[in-house]
């Protein structure tokens, strides 16, 4: 039998996991799937499950002054619906799966989950994000591109949860987002490209580029960046971004056709924006 | 009822309500569940298993328990049914481990071992193709002399297609009783009795003992035809074995990864012109059958006798092979060896048109087919055919001409003409298939339809409902039709080949017509009636000359896309198909079939992409095997002609395969046209197309 515990409260939540090792459940839409071992049998939990999802305090999307915060267990859904959340965050959100599992997926487990093709991570990297975490020791607040280590490889301890994600409000003209996929709908990321700038009054003042599922993490490169600011120089980014760019050949795309349309659409935007 | 009126689909009520048993919702008394033990090598001695310590209540089935052969009878006897001494694919079953619960199955077999002593793996032809030791069939059929014809232009291409799923969206399933002496099996599937006949081969019991009861079955598309033998087979020998009912019921990765795909394929063309005109086509069609033949044999067959589409040439010569390797074993789906051919063909005839400057519509007008025609394999064409009108009905619908002239940059159409044989090859519907079916007028007035063909999803059992209302006028409720068990229904043959209407339908609709002089009295009556092949169907196997099938069904389907410049996707927005199936016997179902092939061979053309590693697919889930979602659909718009088939009940032909075959070669033209290159291959995918371009620059 599988133990399950539904804690009461956030700090017995965090009393447990200080205790001892978990599977913690959010959405459970990645991780049920991931302990399948045979419709009708009993998933392959080695260790006992704690949820979180019911904790009210772990929900809602507020607005401060300077900040959007994002509880970890807001479904997807709900921030791709929210009338708080400007339209830059949730556009990416509302593409992510299908419509059922982002009822039920939870935009911390998209996170924590980390997986190269996590299609919220991107976002939260150009955005300058930040992730708290919590345990019954403390609060740490890291910025995204800390937290996110590698693939299915984060920096949350075993004793912690990401309580929530704060997205400091930036001034913007616009933003673009294009995710390719295997098809139009219901589908993974080939690779993703998110560009976010702020035109100032005689020139570009702010531009951000990020490109997700090609590499392990996003890639996002504040250099690059900044020298396009300074020199309008579109082509030197796409080349540092390049430079950057380690994909791979799978069974949804190839190394080739990921880095070069990502490649393509930075340019693409760029010009268009520039 | 009159066959003109509209009818509401028999079944869907149930379905839509959850009414509807399938396999796996049915109850059965101390039922016990398998699962498979598979290799993990693509080809090896086994060396040994070990079995962890007997447990209480786990069983093992293997070869050693199947009381007479060893093998699925198919057409031939090559397919065990569970790999003994040595495998040939990665996933051949070893074993059935059998418990009633399933997660005492799962730790049991964590611990099971299987050493194998590797032996050398063919995971492409085409490394083997000229190897005889490893091509299972190799067939030619001559029309004239490609060798004495005069010619003065050759233009040649080469053409490949890969794996497709079925993916049906009930997976396989099946369960065995024994009860008083005799095997029951309930299950998912086409053809009852191919699984009743191979039962009795691996038991050895006879036809009073053995029992095939299908249930309500979740869709199939060919997927269905013969796999389900192998797994009937393998529970009925554990429910001999252990004296309960054994449920086998696949996961979606284990149908998806072990159960049989359409055959990849490699078709290389050569037309001979002369005078800018096609006087010779030779072809070379090969498949990869995996391991066993299966019907493989029969699939290269329609392929090849299909192969010169639309169009009559002087001199044809055509030669097929099926190439024996270590991937996944290749099988039945809905087409049946067409798609692959006519992909080739049309691709080509499009790429011809193209070379020589004509357009492509008119450039086949010069060849299509008419009443009378002398048909590849020698035959001849009895019926009248119509393509003319339906390339005309074709331009003027979809405005062909603005298409043609107003192409909006990085936009493309593509057109595609194919015809579809309906029923067996051949005499195969006389010789092997011997069709009978039953209608048996009860004392309350109803009448039963009794026949072996299952309804799965495609509408057989309304269209078969509505065919014998009509002729008897009386309401499609008064028709009972089960789903149907060998103990109470004749053996009127499989459900495939698109022969359920036109075959079948026509023999109930004899039935029928003989049926109506009795509908007044008050007995209980049954008019049993038998297939008789027209006399215009002349055929000779051993040369592959005569009339290649009955009648045929034709499709001339334009398809519109637009290619995304920067990324290359891909987005087909309109489908524009003609069809000639005789008269439908509904235009409901008619044009479900109609949407249901556009869809698949959308999914064929562009995006199911499933390629085999080391003998192993990679695209073994919903994740990364995908099939079009709503938002891939295009525009779909269909329209027919009304062509009477003498032997079709009301006039019908074939239905169920032909909407599928000309959508991935009329789309695949589309792309190319969009981005003025010729392709050879499908799925065509973004990341071809960039190596496409690529190229070019280089």
């Amino acid at each position: 039998m599988i133990e399950n515990i539904r804690p009461d409260s956030l700090e017995e939540l965090l009393t447990y996991l200080d205790q001892g090792d978990y599977y913690v459940f959010a959405g459970g839409t990645d991780l049920m799937i991931r302990k399948r071992q045979w419709q009708g049998a009993e998933r392959r939990f080695d260790k006992a499950i704690i949820y979180l999802s019911h904790l009210a305090c772990l929900r809602g999307i507020i607005e401060t002054e300077t900040h959007y915060e994002i509880m970890a267990c807001t479904t997807q859904n709900e921030v791709a619906q929210s009338a708080i959340l400007p339209e830059y965050i949730k556009a990416p959100i509302a593409q992510m799966a299908t419509p059922s599992i982002r009822n039920l997926a939870t935009i911390g487990g998209n996170v924590v989950n980390d997986a190269s093709v996590g299609d919220s991570i991107p976002v939260f990297f150009a955005l300058d994000a930040e992730v708290v975490l919590r345990s019954v020791h403390g609060v740490r607040r890291l910025p995204i591109e800390h937290f996110i280590q590698g693939k299915y490889h984060t920096a949350l301890q075993h004793n912690e949860i990401l309580e929530k994600i704060c997205i400091p409000k930036i001034n913007y003209d616009g933003f673009f987002y294009r995710k390719t996929g295997l098809r139009k709908a219901s589908i993974l990321s080939k690779l993703s490209v998110y560009v976010l700038f702020k035109v100032g009054e005689s020139s570009m003042e702010d531009i951000r580029v990020v490109v997700g599922a090609v590499n392990d993490v996003p890639i996002r490169s504040r250099e690059a960046e900044l020298q396009l600011l300074m020199n309008g120089d579109v082509a030197s980014l796409v080349a540092a971004y390049k430079n950057r760019m380690a994909a791979s050949d799978d069974k949804r795309s190839t190394k080739v056709y990921r880095e070069e349309i990502a490649c393509r659409l930075i340019d693409y935007y760029l010009r268009e924006v520039m | 009822m009159r066959i003109t009126d509209k009818v509401a689909r028999v079944d869907t009520r149930d379905k839509i309500s959850g009414k509807t048993r399938y396999i796996e919702d049915i109850a059965f008394e101390n039922l016990h569940y398998a699962r498979t033990l598979r290799s993990t090598v693509a080809k090896g001695r086994i060396t040994g298993i070990r079995y962890p310590e007997p447990v209480d209540g786990i069983f093992i089935i293997d070869a050693d328990d199947v009381p007479v052969h060893n093998d699925v009878a198919m057409i031939e006897h090559d397919m065990p049914v569970f790999a003994k001494d040595e495998v040939n694919y990665i996933g051949e079953p070893i074993a059935l481990i059998v418990s009633k619960d399933k997660n005492q199955i799962i730790d049991f077999m964590r611990g099971i071992e299987v050493t194998y002593e590797g032996l050398p793996a063919v995971f492409d032809m085409n490394d083997v193709k000229e190897d005889a030791n490893h091509v299972f069939e190799d067939h030619t059929f001559v029309k004239g002399s490609i060798e004495t014809m005069d010619y003065d232009e050759v233009f040649e291409g080469t053409y490949r297609t890969g794996y497709q799923e079925q993916l049906y969206m009930e997976k396989q399933g099946v369960v065995a009783c024994v009860e008083e002496g005799v095997v029951t099996v309930y299950g998912s599937m086409q053809c009852p009795y191919y699984v009743k006949n191979a039962l009795m081969h691996c038991t050895g019991y006879d036809e009073n003992h053995v029992r095939v009861v299908q249930v309500a079955t979740g869709g199939a598309f060919g997927g269905k035809e013969e796999y389900p033998s192998l797994l009937a087979c393998q529970v009925a020998v554990a429910a001999l074995k252990i004296r309960e009912s054994i449920r086998l019921i696949f996961d979606r990765r284990e149908d998806v990864t072990y159960t049989t795909k359409r055959h990849p394929s490699e078709v290389q063309i050569k037309t001979y012109l002369k005078d800018r005109k096609i006087v010779g086509m030779s072809c070379l069609i090969d498949l990869d059958a995996g391991p066993y033949l299966g019907l493989s044999d029969v699939v290269l067959q329609r392929a090849m006798f299909t192969l010169t589409g639309c169009y009559a040439f002087e001199n044809v010569r055509v030669r097929g092979r099926i190439v024996r390797t270590n991937n996944i074993f290749t099988g039945a789906f809905r087409g049946f060896g067409a798609p692959q051919t006519m992909f080739a063909l049309e691709q080509h005839m499009n790429q011809l048109a193209n070379k020589l400057e004509v357009d492509a519509i008119q450039f086949r007008r010069a060849y299509f087919v008419k009443k009378g025609m002398i048909t590849s394999t020698s035959g001849i064409f009895n019926e009248d055919i119509y393509l003319d009108l339906m390339a005309d009905r074709l331009e003027a619908f979809s405005g062909y001409q603005d298409l043609k002239e107003d192409k909006a940059p990085n936009t493309g159409i593509g057109v595609a003409f194919v015809p579809h044989g309906g029923g067996f090859t051949g005499s195969g519907e006389a010789e092997h298939i011997k069709a009978v079916v039953k209608l048996k007028k009860r004392q309350d007035g109803k009448v039963e339809i009794l026949v072996s063909n299952v309804e799965m999803g495609q509408g057989a059992k309304t269209a078969l409902s509505k065919i014998v209302a009509s002729v008897l006028d009386i309401g499609i409720k008064d028709v009972i039709y089960e789903d149907p068990d060998t103990f109470c229904v004749p053996d009127s043959g499989p459900t495939v080949a698109s022969r359920t209407t036109m075959v079948v339908g026509n023999l109930l609709y004899k039935a029928a017509e003989q049926l109506k002089a009795h509908m007044k009295t008050d007995e209980e009556i049954t008019i049993t009636e038998h297939f008789k092949q027209p006399d215009y169907v002349i055929w000779d196997q051993e040369t592959m000359t005569g009339n290649a099938y009955m009648a045929y069904s034709w499709s001339a389907v334009l398809a519109k896309v637009t290619v995304d410049p920067l990324t290359y996707e891909i987005t087909c927005t309109d489908i524009y198909g003609v069809y000639d199936v005789g008269i439908p016997i509904d235009e409901g179902l008619f044009l479900g079939q109609v949407h249901g092939g556009v869809v698949q061979g959308l999914g064929y053309g562009l995006m199911e992409q499933m390629v085999s590693k080391n003998g192993k697919v990679l695209q073994d889930s919903f994740e990364s095997y995908t099939v079009p979602t709503a938002s891939d659909i295009p525009e779909m718009q269909a329209i027919w002609i009304e062509n009477k088939y003498v032997d079709g009940p009301y006039g019908a032909k074939a239905v169920g395969e032909l909407t599928l075959v000309a959508v991935a070669p009329a789309v695949a033209s589309a792309v190319a046209d969009a981005i003025g290159k010729s392709l050879y291959q499908i799925p065509v995918t973004p990341e071809m197309l960039l190596e496409v371009t690529r190229n070019e620059k280089r």
